[in-house]
């Protein structure tokens, strides 16, 4: 059974890492969203393994649900970013390597060497946090990080809207299509009618 | 299930992974059976609805159309458009329908016929339903075509924005219950109506305290319900596949058999959210008799717990259809004000008097020095008139609840209200000329 | 318990492969004539014009992310809720000043006209 869970567990490994390679290099936005959001969704899974069933929920409630519409719908509110046939890798990507490894090494180490694992003897009855346990601590013991979430959560709210309206008082107004049929004929015509200006111009 | 086959062959891990390839099989050969009865009865009701037949041809009465259509959809061509983007396309139906066939991993059928029993299942239901809007979004953009992408962000910004107060609903009910188990909700809405389970020494087990006797209840219910229309794209609140704006949304581009994934998708989201909100709402399996027929025979008593669950789902779906028959679909601005202005407020205020009925009964009950729920002014209890009796503290808790909900129905309608001098005619010619444009 | 979430990912493989095996079906019995016109964009008959990458309105992202904020908080309560019996009075107060948080905020939205569809 052991190493059933080991073999899982290298196969979502696998899969989140690769999907998170995807997402970086990927030429298409969206593709690169839809990567984004398979990862999300296997480390809900990686969270089912380990047995913390609220957590692996909440993943898929809040990332695989939530966050990932937001990231989707603020790809469509932009204007052609489809980045097809864009470089998604820059010359020097092998800097960014570096620090992101070394940043993930300062978060990382120490807890591996400070952590005290927990060996547990085969057989015996792990305790899972259970969502009561969950909910207790957050009246208890973390209390003030608890009520400043709310505020956050508020300040965020307030950031969004505020943002929108300026975005929405400056932004250009949506063509309809007659509009745009219009704006097409007119484009069309100063082109039939550029090259011989050019024309006149460099024959000077 | 899994019991039963662990005592005959002892525990072992073959024999687990039998057992669920079993209840997998069953469950995922009684769902499209229920989707193909589906579109039969929605059919035909619409069309009695309509004064018309319906198809009554093929099979007694018109029992085997579904299958006819089954056979059509197969041998139907499948059209990826030159424009649109091949992987996303192929993909869209399969992440919009998977996640409503996982929903049913966690639904209890009956009494004892529950696939799985995990204790966060409320929220799994929650967190798989909300996949299913990734799926649209990718069958809108993978089309390549206006109506679909429209369709699609039209689908999605409706199915978030109907998600919160389900969501909210349901707190309500979590908080009431104490409990995400789906499996306990029918157990806790034995007994009478409002009383619920406090006078079981009394009367007889009469199966009917369903919660949505109560006030918090039937707020949630009302509330939950209003979203499963809307989540499952049903009529009123039917935009984003308005055939008359928009084609069919974000399914314009779609055809043969991928069309036909994403209408099963949809059908079987309406029957597993119909299960959650009868097991929830409605009282499960419990109706009068059934907890006697459990107790003296178990299995006749688990099939028609499954069958009594079965008829309050189908009659919620009735329900949908008979809304299809009687309302005009809404328009996006109404759609969107009606979850956010009337809806969120409304299941906010649910949570505070669910709040407020569990102080009621929790409030010094037993040994009063040792209860957290204790709070005295000045020496004296204000609660303390209640006594130990929960009838009398479920009477109180009704009517200040009811007080509080109704209330708040009313104030919200009000607040809600057309401005006075606005008629409908004035917002038609907003829309017209611009100044209320829709997307 | 573990056995139970191994029963979910056995369903969650059947479930992701149930809407494959239809569409494999049909690809052995359905015809596959596609013609020049077949495969054009549907568009009412008419040739399609333009990007189909219309700029979206700010009012689906504003949406969008009042639904991640109410999501959020929603994820804060249900362990709340579950515990509600064994934490007493003063969870109870605490949870409705966390409510009235977000209400406010809600309110907020809504006087600003930021819940309009415009």
């Amino acid at each position: 059974m052991n190493i059933l869970i080991m073999v899982i567990f290298v196969v979502l490994a696998a899969f989140t890492l690769a999907a998170g390679v995807m997402v970086v290099t990927v030429k298409n936005i969206i593709h690169a969203a839809l990567w984004l959001i398979a990862s999300f969704f296997s480390v809900a899974a990686m969270y089912l393994l380990m047995e913390a069933e609220f957590i692996a929920i909440v993943q898929v409630l809040v990332y695989v649900g939530a966050i990932s519409i937001l990231v989707l719908f603020a790809i469509m509110l932009t204007r052609h970013v489809t980045g097809e046939g864009v470089r998604q890798l820059y010359k020097r990507w092998w800097i960014a390597l570096i620090v992101a490894a070394a940043l993930f090494g300062v978060l990382i180490v120490p807890t591996v060497f400070n952590y005290e694992w927990a060996v547990q003897p085969s057989g015996a009855q792990i305790s899972i946090a259970s969502t009561v346990e969950i909910g207790t601590a957050f009246m208890r013991e973390y209390l003030l990080p608890f009520e400043v979430a709310s505020v956050l959560l508020l300040v965020a709210l307030i950031g969004a809207i505020v943002i929108a309206f300026e975005e929405r008082s400056t932004r250009r107004r949506v063509l309809t299509l007659a509009e745009e049929v219009e704006q097409r004929r007119q484009r069309n015509e100063s082109l039939r009618l550029a090259p011989t200006t050019h024309a006149s111009e460099t024959s000077e | 299930m899994l019991q039963f086959l662990e005592n005959i062959f002892g525990p072992s891990w073959i024999v687990s992974l039998i057992a669920f390839l079993i209840s997998t099989t069953v469950i995922l050969i009684v769902t499209p059976v229920t989707f193909m009865m589906m579109t039969w009865f929605e059919r035909r009701i619409v069309a009695r609805m309509q004064d018309r037949l319906g198809p009554n041809r093929v099979g007694p009465a018109g029992l085997l159309q579904a299958v006819a259509d089954g056979v059509k959809m197969f041998t139907k061509e499948n059209i990826t458009p030159r424009a649109a983007d091949k992987w996303v396309h192929l993909i869209a139906p399969l992440v919009a329908t998977g996640p409503v066939i996982f929903l049913f991993a966690v639904i209890p059928w009956g009494y004892g016929l529950s696939p799985v029993d995990i204790n966060v299942s409320v929220l799994f239901v929650i967190a798989v339903s909300s996949i299913s809007a990734v799926g649209l979004m990718m069958g809108g953009w993978g089309s390549n075509n206006k109506f679909a992408l429209l369709g699609a962000m039209r689908a999605v910004a409706q199915m978030v924005s109907y998600e919160i107060p389900a969501v909210i609903a349901l707190l309500s009910m979590v908080l009431f219950t104490g409990t995400m188990n789906l499996n306990k909700y029918t157990e806790l809405q034995g007994g009478l109506p409002i009383l619920g389970n406090t006078l079981k020494d009394v009367i007889p087990d009469l199966g009917l305290g369903w919660f949505v006797f109560t006030p918090i209840g039937l707020v949630g219910f009302m509330i939950f319900f209003i979203c499963i229309l809307s989540e499952g794209e049903r009529t009123p609140f039917d935009i984003p596949e308005a055939d008359s704006e928009i084609v069919a949304g974000y399914m314009t581009e779609y055809s043969g058999m991928k069309f036909a994934v994403f209408y099963m998708g949809q059908f079987l989201f309406n029957y597993a959210l119909s299960m959650v909100a009868s097991i929830i709402f409605l009282g499960g399996w419990n109706f009068p008799g059934i907890p006697q027929l459990i107790s003296i025979a178990p299995p006749i008593g688990a099939l028609a717990s499954a069958v009594v669950l079965g008829a309050k789902a189908w009659f919620l779906f009735f329900v949908m259809i008979w809304l299809r028959g009687a309302f005009p679909r809404l328009r996006m601005d109404q759609l969107m004000a009606f979850a956010w202005k009337f809806l969120l407020p409304l299941a906010l205020i649910n949570i505070l008097s669910a709040a407020l009925w569990l102080t009621i009964m929790l409030w010094c009950t037993g040994d009063c020095t040792q209860n957290p729920w204790v709070f005295t002014v000045g020496g004296i209890n204000p609660l303390g008139w209640l006594g130990n009796s929960p009838v009398l503290r479920q009477l109180v808790g009704f009517v200040l609840t009811a007080i509080i909900n109704a209330g708040a129905f009313f104030w919200l309608l009000n607040v809600n209200r057309r401005p006075a001098g606005e008629t409908p005619a004035d917002l038609a010619r907003d829309q017209a000329f611009g100044t209320a444009s829709l997307p | 318990m573990l056995a139970h979430y191994a029963f979910i990912g056995v369903f969650f493989i059947a479930a992701a492969s149930f809407p494959i095996l239809p569409l494999i079906g049909a690809y052995f019995l359905r015809p596959s004539r596609p013609t020049e016109v077949k495969l054009d964009t549907y568009e009412c008959g008419l040739e399609a014009i333009g990007d189909i990458w219309v700029q979206f309105k700010v009012q689906y992202y504003l949406y969008a992310l009042a639904f991640v904020v109410f999501d959020i908080e929603v994820v804060f309560l249900y362990p709340w809720a579950v515990a509600f019996n064994q934490l007493g009075l003063f969870a109870l107060v605490e949870m409705a000043i966390f409510l009235f948080i977000l209400i406010g905020g809600l309110v907020y939205a809504w006087r600003k006209g930021a819940l309009e569809w415009v």
